[in-house]
């Protein structure tokens, strides 16, 4: 996908697009607010990364400006400011997800991949599939094979959203905002022994495992068998 | 103020004096008008003879001034009656009294149709003295009033120009950095040293603010140093190395998981602070601790259940206060971070929820413990019990749940729950 990417910092700016491009990104660059804007409104990009401090005009500045043109091109928003009332700011300035620096780059990938996907239209799904797994929302019922698996609250939860972003890697920061609503970072490993409980359910002793482990990024709910 | 009283019953009492001789004056003007000059002092003479002689002063002069009856010689050097009524009242010089003092007078003179000159007077002597005696007085009053009131003054602004300049003189020493400096304290405990004692109780809170600043710094250096060297060296001893990739991605794994390591430690300091600062009570709203415990209890029953314990919740009731809900929830979820790293297995960690007039949450287990003579420096920011410097964390787990319960006006306590360590949070309901 092309990918916009407005940082003043030059050094992460080089380390962000050569990365961007090894993953198979087009991306272009924009140092400062004002070239930053230009080209966000002139070129056609999948999404936008938006440092927060920018020389001549700032990020959350450049978001606002293309949102009251129209423009819903998904932004995620970078900056070295985490607080809560920071990510309220960033995302009610039009900004689609906000990541705190540092950042691990593959948080940053599988946050790109999930907003560019999150944009197409999804009609309301009451199934969620992959494979021969499969997940009624309505009667909050899950089955493999059409074999019925039992669930916790939690374990549903965080299987509907892997459902919802199959194929994608999801990382344990995007998991512990969107299933469990946390801001911070728990220090025992929770989220690895949920989903090795989860994997136990779901996977068994399966000839084809579903969820996999992404080493240093997270989790992946494969596709493809 | 008794001398205005006194002053103006005397005024009074001379207004009387007035409407007298105004009265007198009238009543003997209708008898003598229309009469002839014999009738007239016949008239006069009766009335000086008579009770009212022993009061008042009469006099019934020719049109020249010249003594026709009544009780004074003499016409008074009274200004000229104006034409069509009389000047109103005069005081004259009556000669000297039996005590040889001056006596005064004071009425007034008509003039009658036929153009004899009537006068109706009152000797007013005392009354004057009086008068006189008061003036001076209330002149002298007056005199002490305001020298005392201008020496008071002077000696009040010197005493606070004193004071102020004592505390401008302690800020200005503060200000070039002597922190240890208090602004003087008196033992009268009036209002300036209310002010001293506000100033100085601000002045020990930036102190120990920055006390806590200088400290915090002080175990960030020593605290970043260790693992920053360690980073460090290893990527040297890599660098020294014949290039190989397989050892360099060690390397590097190596290096990310010491950095993350690194940055939370920067995050549990960077929410201290945040709490300790009091910036986020704007955000408070209603939160259900309950609610709150159960989310984290189930969150971590899996991770401690691989570990060999036993957690469960023990909240009989919804328990509502005003609350930032990320932070209580740190705050729990630090507390069985810390119960699921100390607790040897197979043991049981318990959270209970309490309402009532104070909230608590407690986090009770039946592991080591911690020493008694521990528990006030457990709170400390980077403090680990010394026999677990092997087991990984920060040392800011308590800290950071210290902070939150003072963020909400409360208080966290160690207990022994033999065997077994209670930490309680304690928590107001508003």
């Amino acid at each position: 996908m092309r990918v916009l990417l407005i940082e003043d910092d030059r050094e992460a700016a080089r380390y962000l697009s050569k990365g961007l491009a090894e993953s198979g990104h087009v991306v272009d660059h924009a140092p400062d607010g004002p070239q930053g804007l230009v080209l966000a409104t002139s070129g056609t990009y999948d999404v936008l990364i938006v440092d927060r401090m920018l020389p001549g005009l700032d990020g959350l500045s450049i978001v606002e400006a293309l949102r009251k043109n129209g423009s819903t091109v998904p932004a995620l928003i970078l900056s070295a400011r985490g607080s809560v009332d920071d990510r309220v700011a960033g995302l009610r300035a039009g900004g689609d997800d906000y990541l705190t620096k540092p950042f691990a780059f593959a948080e940053l990938l599988a946050r790109l991949d999930a907003l560019v996907r999150r944009i197409r239209p999804q009609a309301v799904e009451t199934v969620l599939r992959v494979a021969d797994l499969e997940m009624d929302l309505l009667a909050r019922r899950v089955t493999r094979g059409g074999r019925p698996i039992e669930l916790k609250p939690r374990e549903f939860r965080i299987l509907e959203y892997l459902l919802r972003h199959k194929g994608q890697v999801v990382t344990r920061t995007m998991l512990l905002e969107n299933v469990w609503d946390y801001s911070f970072d728990p220090q025992t490993n929770v989220i690895d022994v949920h989903m090795s409980r989860l994997r136990q359910k779901v996977d068994g002793d399966a000839e084809r495992p579903l969820l996999q482990t992404v080493r240093g990024a997270g989790y992946r709910l494969r596709e493809e068998p | 103020m008794l001398g205005v009283v006194y002053w103006s019953t005397l005024a009074v009492q001379q207004s009387r004096v007035d409407a007298e001789i105004a009265r007198e004056t009238e009543r003997l003007y209708g008898q003598l008008r229309d009469r002839t000059i014999s009738e007239m002092a016949a008239v006069v003479t009766r009335t000086t003879v008579g009770p009212r002689g022993r009061t008042t002063i009469y006099m019934l002069a020719t049109q020249r001034r010249e003594y026709i009856a009544g009780n004074l010689r003499d016409w008074p050097g009274f200004r000229e009656d104006t034409p069509g009524g009389a000047p109103g009242m005069q005081e004259f010089p009556l000669g000297r009294t039996d005590e040889g003092r001056d006596a005064v007078a004071r009425g007034r003179a008509v003039t009658l149709p036929t153009g004899e000159r009537l006068l109706v007077a009152r000797n007013v002597t005392e009354l004057n003295d009086l008068r006189d005696l008061v003036t001076r007085w209330l002149l002298a009053a007056l005199g002490v009033t305001v020298a005392v009131g201008l020496g008071g003054g002077w000696f009040l602004s010197r005493r606070l120009s004193s004071r102020l300049d004592a505390v401008a003189r302690n800020s200005q020493a503060i200000l070039e950095g002597d922190l240890e400096r208090r602004m003087p304290v008196s033992p009268r405990g009036d209002e300036f040293d209310a002010l001293a004692e506000s100033l100085n109780r601000m002045l020990d809170r930036i102190e120990s603010l920055m006390k806590g600043m200088r400290e915090v710094s002080d175990s960030i250096a020593h605290d970043m140093r260790s693992p920053l060297s360690r980073l460090r060296s290893r990527i040297e001893v890599a660098l020294m190395q014949p290039p190989d990739a397989p050892a360099y991605r060690e390397v590097l794994r190596q290096t990310v998981e010491d950095m993350d390591g690194v940055l939370a430690m920067f995050n549990s300091l960077l929410t201290i602070a945040l709490a300790e600062s009091g910036a986020s009570r704007e955000r408070f709203a209603p939160v259900d601790l309950r609610a709150i415990a159960e989310d984290t209890v189930e969150t971590y029953e899996p991770a401690a259940e691989e570990r060999g314990l036993r957690l469960t919740l023990d909240a009989p009731v919804p328990v509502t206060l005003r609350g930032d809900p990320q932070l209580l929830a740190q705050a729990l979820a630090n507390l069985l971070d810390n119960a699921i790293k100390y607790v040897p297995a197979p043991g049981s960690v318990t959270v209970r929820v309490r309402g009532g007039e104070h909230v608590t949450f407690e986090v009770a287990d039946d592991g080591p413990g911690i020493p008694a003579s521990f528990r006030d420096k457990a709170f400390e920011r980077f403090t680990r019990v010394e026999q677990s410097r092997t087991t990984p964390g920060s040392g800011l787990g308590l800290s950071l749940v210290r902070a939150v319960a003072r963020l909400h006006g409360g208080e966290v306590t160690l207990a022994d729950a033999g065997p077994g360590l209670v930490v309680g949070v304690h928590l107001p309901r508003a």
